[in-house]
């Protein structure tokens, strides 16, 4: 069975702006809404754009539509349901229900991903580091560093090192985990790699 | 109106049931079992009605005389390697060879026949497929069909093509836990947390669902592939065996039907004991002495001696739960309902050790056997719903998720995470590869799932090459490729150079299995003329040893 026009007109405008509506707005809840709301909403939302609603149809492009905004819904729902992540959402977009002077509103940014925020969530850098990118990677070559990746370590401490050229701590890092790097190189070759050829 | 079936495919049984005027039905054989043996016996030269291949109730009866014609626990195998822990193990309990085919796959030799694993499989489906008919009165020609959810793409994609081979369409895979908790939830308009936990005769799953009105929610699954109801019978077994002599040992070891009777008899006391405190075991005609004297086993076994021996198998299953409820960032106590699926949770150690973990009783009424193939069968007529555009009052919508992570090979012996586990599906992730040479025409993508950082802890899906890269300075040429798993949890890979547009679309290649020919061939829906030939592929490799 097809979808009718209606569904189908909504499905092909929501696609096209999927990338500029807000986590609340794709969920059709205003914006900081409870956690019980979102979970509601999420519920209702997906018995309209699971694409198992439309299972069968056989237009790729409308199947794709779909899917993708399902991606969406649920990339949303579960940055909304994890009180954590939503505190840090609402109070980077400036919504409601955030304490006054829990810093500047900042700009009313509409794509936060989810990786990001959890990042935020997790880390602060430890004091090491202050740039935003550079405590990313700081905390990849951390993470690096526990599962003694040191080919991972000095990519990542190298990407900190764009962000913040003169920090000592990561320029001492780096030269020890490129030592570690070649003592490790010597010891073992790989055979796994992408293969350019 | 055509009807869609559901069918629990599973290790040592398998269940199918369908919809029918909204109502679902588990459907029966000739002689009201509900549940039918996976067992295939291959007739060998001797007469029996039809193809000289018996399925269900009357193969396992078959193979309690003529083992040697027998094959079962062919789920245990599916989608898997020739390397395999699971083949190693499965070597010592099974009586057929089990062979390396040309792709990777496995064949197994029954009466110096050889057959695809899938096709075994098939043999299984298609049986279940008939009952459906004969009880419908028409044919049927689509299903849902169930897996492990801890199943990944290889062993998914070996399950479709069975189903395929027997003729069926297979409208989803859909995983076994989650099929019970729709089941268990359908038209209860319920709003909680339900955890399915899920002991099978080979695997152990837990799935955690949020269960809303008619939507139900998968939120995180886990389970341990290599733990299951054969396990507990193996303690048992081990422990019969243990009271013979050495002479008894060497004879029970050297002799298939001996195994099987002792098997047998393992899994009458584990049954015994959910309600004896202490159960006698006895196996007549254990072997024959050299005196011809025959040897008859009897000994016996206390509850506490045997909650004793299989505790730890026990225990494994809730570090699996904790892991599970860790994900889905919940505690037993926030669990409103607990789901038992598999015939090993009727034992009383786990419906006990279930209490006290979740601290509530398993939700009653639930035939633990039978409730994976009533999901499976809803589901069925959910999809078959959407198709007709109807509007089905009792429809529900089930959102599961991918129960393993899908990541790609990087430097180093590494694999960086592409879809993480417990990821919603469908889903889809782009990643964009550039050459590093100039003039480069190739790049590799190895394609793994699991959860570990190095390869060698992750099962290979497969491999391919961007091949034909238009020459260009190195950086210049980027390739995006994306990663997409369906509702089936199968993996699809496509790529697209992000400059020319030019788009190619890749069925990863799974590492193990058959190739689209090889399925065609096999098919047993095929015209009247070709159907006799069916295992003509398979029978030409009879003559070479080790194929």
């Amino acid at each position: 069975m097809e979808p009718d026009l209606r569904r189908r007109v909504e499905v092909k405008a929501l696609a096209a702006v999927l990338d500029e509506v807000n986590n609340y707005q794709i969920l059709k809840l205003k914006s900081g809404a409870p956690i019980p709301d979102v979970e509601k909403a999420y519920a209702a939302q997906s018995q309209v754009f699971h694409p198992d609603n439309y299972f069968g149809v056989s237009d790729a492009k409308f199947t794709k539509a779909v899917t993708a905004i399902f991606k969406k819904l649920t990339e949303s729902y579960q940055v909304l349901k994890d009180p954590e992540l939503k505190k840090i959402y609402d109070k980077k977009m400036g919504f409601r229900g955030v304490a006054a002077g829990a810093g500047q509103p900042g700009r009313r940014r509409r794509g936060i991903g989810k990786a990001e925020l959890e990042a935020e969530r997790d880390h602060d850098g430890d004091g090491v580091v202050s740039d935003k990118n550079a405590i990313k990677y700081w905390d990849l070559a951390q993470i690096a560093m526990m599962n003694k990746d040191w080919n991972g370590v000095v990519m990542n401490l190298q990407f900190a090192l764009n962000y913040e050229e003169s920090n000592p701590v990561l320029k001492e890092k780096l030269a020890e985990a490129k030592e570690k790097l070649s003592e490790k190189k010597e010891r073992e070759k790989n055979p796994y790699k992408i293969k350019i050829r | 109106m055509p009807y869609a079936i559901g069918i629990d495919l599973g290790t040592s049984n398998s269940v199918v049931s369908v919809v029918k005027d909204g109502v679902p039905t588990v459907i029966s054989d000739e002689k009201e079992n509900r549940t039918h043996p996976s067992v295939v016996w291959f007739a060998w030269g001797r007469q029996v009605e039809g193809d000289g291949i018996l399925v269900g109730a009357r193969a396992a009866h078959q193979v309690m005389l003529a083992p040697e014609g027998g094959v079962y626990s062919a789920k245990r195998l599916i989608g898997r390697t020739i390397d395999s822990l699971e083949v190693q193990k499965a070597r010592d309990v099974v009586p057929y060879e089990i062979l390396e085919g040309p792709h990777r796959d496995l064949r197994i030799r029954v009466h110096k026949q050889v057959y695809p694993l899938a096709e075994i499989s098939a043999h299984v489906l298609r049986y279940l497929k008939g009952l459906a008919e004969s009880y419908l009165g028409e044919p049927v020609d689509q299903a849902v069909i169930t897996v492990p959810a801890y199943f990944n793409d290889t062993q998914r994609q070996a399950t479709r093509d069975a189903g395929r081979i027997a003729g069926l369409e297979v409208l989803r895979i859909i995983n076994e836990p989650t099929a019970a908790a729709l089941a268990y939830g359908l038209g209860a308009n319920r709003d909680e947390y339900a955890a399915v936990y899920d002991l099978g005769g080979g695997t152990f799953d837990i799935s955690v669902l949020r269960i809303q009105g008619d939507v139900f929610e998968v939120v995180s699954t886990a389970g341990d592939t290599y733990l299951g109801g054969d396990d507990f019978d193996a303690v048992l077994v081990d422990y019969i065996i243990g009271q013979l002599d050495d002479e008894g040992k060497q004879a029970a070891k050297r002799s298939v039907g001996a195994r099987v009777r002792v098997k047998r008899a393992a899994e009458e006391a584990k049954k015994k004991l959910s309600y004896e405190e202490e159960t006698t075991i006895y196996v007549g005609s254990l072997y024959t002495k050299e005196n011809g004297e025959e040897v008859h086993l009897k000994t016996s076994i206390t509850r506490v001696q045997f909650n004793q021996m299989v505790f730890p198998l026990v225990k494994r299953t809730f570090q699996v739960c904790d892991e599970a409820l860790i994900a889905a960032k919940i505690e037993p106590k926030d669990v409103g309902a607990v789901v038992m699926v598999g015939g090993m949770t009727r034992s009383l150690i786990i419906q006990e050790a279930v209490d006290s973990y979740f601290g509530k009783s398993p939700a009653a009424g639930i035939n633990p056997d039978e409730v994976v193939s009533v999901g499976a069968a809803i589901q069925a007529g959910n999809l078959l719903g959407a198709m007709q555009g109807k509007v089905n009052p009792n429809r529900s919508l089930l959102i599961d998720v991918t129960p393993q992570s899908l990541g790609i090979a990087t430097a180093g012996g590494f694999v960086e995470k592409v879809i993480d586990r417990n990821t919603s599906i469908p889903t889809e992730e782009t990643r964009t590869f550039t050459t590093s040479w100039d003039d480069q025409q190739e790049v590799k993508i190895e394609v793994f799932q699991g959860e570990e950082r190095m390869i060698e802890g992750n099962q290979k899906l497969g491999e391919f090459i961007l091949e034909g890269l238009r020459p260009a300075p190195r950086g210049e040429v980027k390739v995006s490729v994306s990663f997409e798993i369906d509702a089936n949890g199968i993996v699809k890979v496509t790529a697209e150079d992000s400059v020319t547009r030019q788009s190619r679309s890749i069925r990863v290649e799974a590492s193990a299995g058959l190739t689209e020919q090889e399925i065609q061939d096999l098919r047993f829906d095929q015209d009247d003329e070709a159907e006799g030939d069916s295992l003509a592929p398979s029978a030409e490799q009879t003559e070479q040893p080790g194929a």
